[in-house]
């Protein structure tokens, strides 16, 4: 057997196939193109990146700041990146901020980049005070806002930015990427497992190379069903289980199915919503004006999600409403 | 009135408990310190709740000294011991020592940590040194560990805490079964503190934390009275009733929620009821939610009136036969993983500096391929542990 894959397979493929260039970038060319012409002239605007996650915004931001500064030790020095997600809060973000601003770029670069990534977490309150900072700031530093939709960021934020939409990545772009990467890491995918990785990562490249270097730490050959066993998502049998069971008036049997999945399986209550909306809307069992009835829960649930829920009560909800059209129809 | 961590802090070291290797190289330490041997700062680690703060007092107790304290939650840390360093002259001319304890070290900045190691290093030859840290790996600079000696503090047994908290019960004249104190102690995961709150808080009667282990304090009332609620929602058809009960009941509206979601399928039969009670059960859930997030208490009433009188009113039968209400599941499983996933997400953080994505995204995608890595060959486990200087052994226990 060729033991080829392992000699390599200890560091993280997401790190190690992110690109360091501009050029080397997946798909986005309008965006590179846009980018490099900053590179050329040696200043840029602050940034506003929005799209979907895992189509090269942080990347992007990475590779401009490699070109920028051109050598590690000034890229280590003159780049910081934050998450706003992890921070805990405005201030936070102030004192990092503050901390990294108040020292001269070094090396003679002209100015020092801050990265401040999934910068719609922060309210809008928070927002506004991220303006003052920008502007505090603004001769020594320069923002990159990273954001998944644009609308949440605040209309003075995004005036002041230069703002770039990155595209959701075409299948064949994320497939030509995994087969590059399982090909350098000695590892075999049928069609049918980059199709099961495609799905399962819903178009986000990051999480893509993630699933099959998950589904790659436990096997070199990978099809459709190692993939779904390893996802972490739940295999769709088990969610397409579960809405039967409610849709046949077994709503115990599909209440404990949902636990099972939420607890043992650690599926959480987004991706679980989001797999029943697929199935449904994919379904033969249900009728149109059924699915238009669902559908509509579904976006509500969804909804009530992202403030926050208890996600096993609002899904129950939703079986309820599965049983519902099931006794009926 | 003092809190009871306070109140029984212990004040000197032979009364710090499950540590007895700890106390023993503090004492080593304490003989360098008064033969003016010792070097190096002492730096106690472990989880909080074990006796670090506790012992660093009382090692100025034993030494006779005064304490400057320094606290990383201060604004400017460094500039204070600046500032004590400057004085020091001076405060020698009146004989007693002094002992500088630096606590919760590990919440300190990286460049604020920084200078106060460069500070330290000058003070430690004149002037003991004294830091407290959670964990030794993260957050605490090179810097630091250079210059101080590690005395590690271990999670304490769950045994351990129970015979604490046994004796304060005494000492306070309250009357807490066994069964109560061991859930106590064994949900506090080592952490001393930690069980002395939830001790005091159960005695003096915090309603949340009353209820998540009210099936053991006296366990037939509590049960009792939700039974009572549970068939005035749930069978009754009196349904302006069951909001009563619930207001009588003086139970944290989320313990009683979780009974009635947790029983509501076993009674209500009829889909369309069903579907109806689980809506009102949801908007429950909603309006609690507007309610903690504006802060307009008065919200809550509408969460309420949801899940008894809305869920009361969607039954289109009175339901037949006898069925045993069910504890709810979902309670005693989440407390106890608390713990665990509070370690994930601190090793998560750390990953998420070194991936550029968010410590969630780690969780979620990252500890996939470790989990499934520790299986096999642990190569990348071997590569992330060197990375995030954190053991091998360490991690797999966090995230296998």
């Amino acid at each position: 057997m060729n033991d080829g894959g392992d000699r390599m397979s200890y560091e993280l493929w997401v790190e190690k196939y992110r690109p360091r260039k501009l050029d080397d970038m997946v798909d986005q060319e309008e965006v590179v193109e846009a980018l490099k012409g900053f590179v050329k002239s040696g200043s840029i605007p602050h940034l506003l990146f929005a799209g979907p996650p895992g189509t090269g915004k942080t990347t992007a931001a990475l590779a401009l700041a490699n070109e920028i500064y051109g050598q590690e030790d000034l890229v280590q020095a003159n780049y910081l990146e934050l998450n706003a997600s992890d921070e805990r809060g405005i201030e936070t973000i102030r004192t990092k901020i503050k901390d990294f601003a108040k020292t001269a770029p070094a090396g003679g670069a002209p100015y020092k980049i801050i990265h401040l990534d999934e910068a719609d977490h922060l309210t809008p309150q928070a927002q506004h005070a991220l303006r003052r900072i920008m502007e505090m700031y603004s001769s020594s530093t320069r923002f990159i806002l990273a954001c998944n939709y644009s609308s949440r960021i605040i209309e003075p934020i995004q005036s002041r930015t230069a703002v770039f939409r990155f595209l959701p990545l075409p299948e064949s772009a994320i497939k030509d990427r995994l087969r590059y990467i399982a090909e350098k890491e000695g590892v075999v995918v049928s069609d049918g497992g980059l199709d099961a990785i495609v799905y399962v990562s819903e178009g986000d490249l990051r999480r893509a190379i993630n699933t099959l270097q998950t589904v790659s730490v436990v096997g070199k050959e990978i099809d459709k069903n190692l993939v779904f066993k390893m996802a972490g998502l739940a295999r769709p049998e088990k969610g397409e289980r579960m809405i039967r069971a409610a849709y046949k008036e077994n709503f115990l049997q599909a209440r404990e199915l949902l636990r099972e999945l939420m607890l043992e399986d650690g599926v959480s209550g987004e991706d679980l919503i989001k797999q029943i909306y697929r199935e449904i809307s994919t379904s033969d069992e249900f009728s149109d004006p059924e699915k238009a009835k669902l559908i509509s829960y579904i976006g509500e649930v969804d909804f009530r999600l992202a403030l926050g829920l208890h996600p096993d009560v609002q899904l129950g909800f939703l079986l309820a409403q599965i049983l519902e059209l099931g006794s009926t129809g | 009135m003092l809190p009871w961590v306070e109140k029984y802090r212990p004040r000197k070291l032979d009364e710090i408990i499950g540590q007895t290797s700890a106390i023993k190289e503090i004492r080593e330490w304490i003989e360098k310190v008064k033969s003016k041997k010792s070097k190096k700062a002492l730096l106690l680690y472990g989880p909080p709740g074990t006796g670090k703060t506790s012992a660093a007092h009382a090692i100025a107790n034993e030494l006779e000294f005064d304490v400057v304290e320094i606290n990383a939650s201060e604004v400017s840390a460094g500039e204070k011991l600046k500032s004590i360093i400057s004085n020091l002259g001076a405060l020698s001319l009146f004989g007693k020592g002094r002992l500088i304890i630096i606590d919760e070290a590990d919440a300190l900045s990286s460049s604020e940590a920084r200078e106060i190691a460069r500070l330290a290093e000058k003070l430690v030859s004149v002037c003991p040194i004294v830091i407290t840290v959670n964990d030794m790996y993260r957050n605490v600079p090179p810097e630091i560990r250079r210059i101080s000696e590690p005395v590690k503090f271990n999670r304490l047994r769950w045994t351990t805490i129970r015979s604490v908290l046994a004796s304060i019960a005494r000492n306070e004249g309250v009357s807490v079964s066994m069964d109560v104190l061991k859930e106590i102690a064994v949900n506090a995961s080592g952490d001393l503190r930690a069980a002395i709150n939830d001790l005091q808080a159960i005695c003096q009667g915090s309603m949340e934390l009353a209820s998540e282990i009210g099936r053991l304090i006296g366990q037939r009332d509590v049960e009792k009275g939700i039974f009572d609620l549970l068939k005035a929602v749930l069978i009754s058809e009196r349904c302006g009733y069951s909001k009563a009960v619930l207001r009588s009941l003086n139970q944290d509206p989320r313990f009683v929620f979780r009974w009635i979601e947790e029983n509501l399928p076993l009674f209500y039969k009829e889909p369309k009821a069903l579907r109806s009670a689980y809506d009102a059960l949801s908007r429950a859930d909603l309006f609690f939610k507007r309610a903690s997030e504006t802060g307009r208490m008065g919200l809550l009433a509408y969460s309420i009136d949801m899940m008894t009188f809305g869920v009361c009113t969607s039954k289109t039968q009175k339901p037949t036969g006898w069925v045993k209400f069910r504890f709810p599941d979902i309670i005693r499983k989440r407390s106890a993983t608390k713990e665990a996933r509070k370690e994930a997400k601190e090793i998560a953080l750390m990953l998420a500096k070194k991936l550029h994505i968010s410590s969630s995204k780690v969780i979620e995608e990252i500890f996939p391929i470790i989990k499934g890595d520790i299986k096999r060959k642990g190569l990348i486990l071997e590569h992330i542990s060197h990375e995030i200087g954190v053991p091998k052994e360490r991690l797999k226990e966090i995230i296998g």
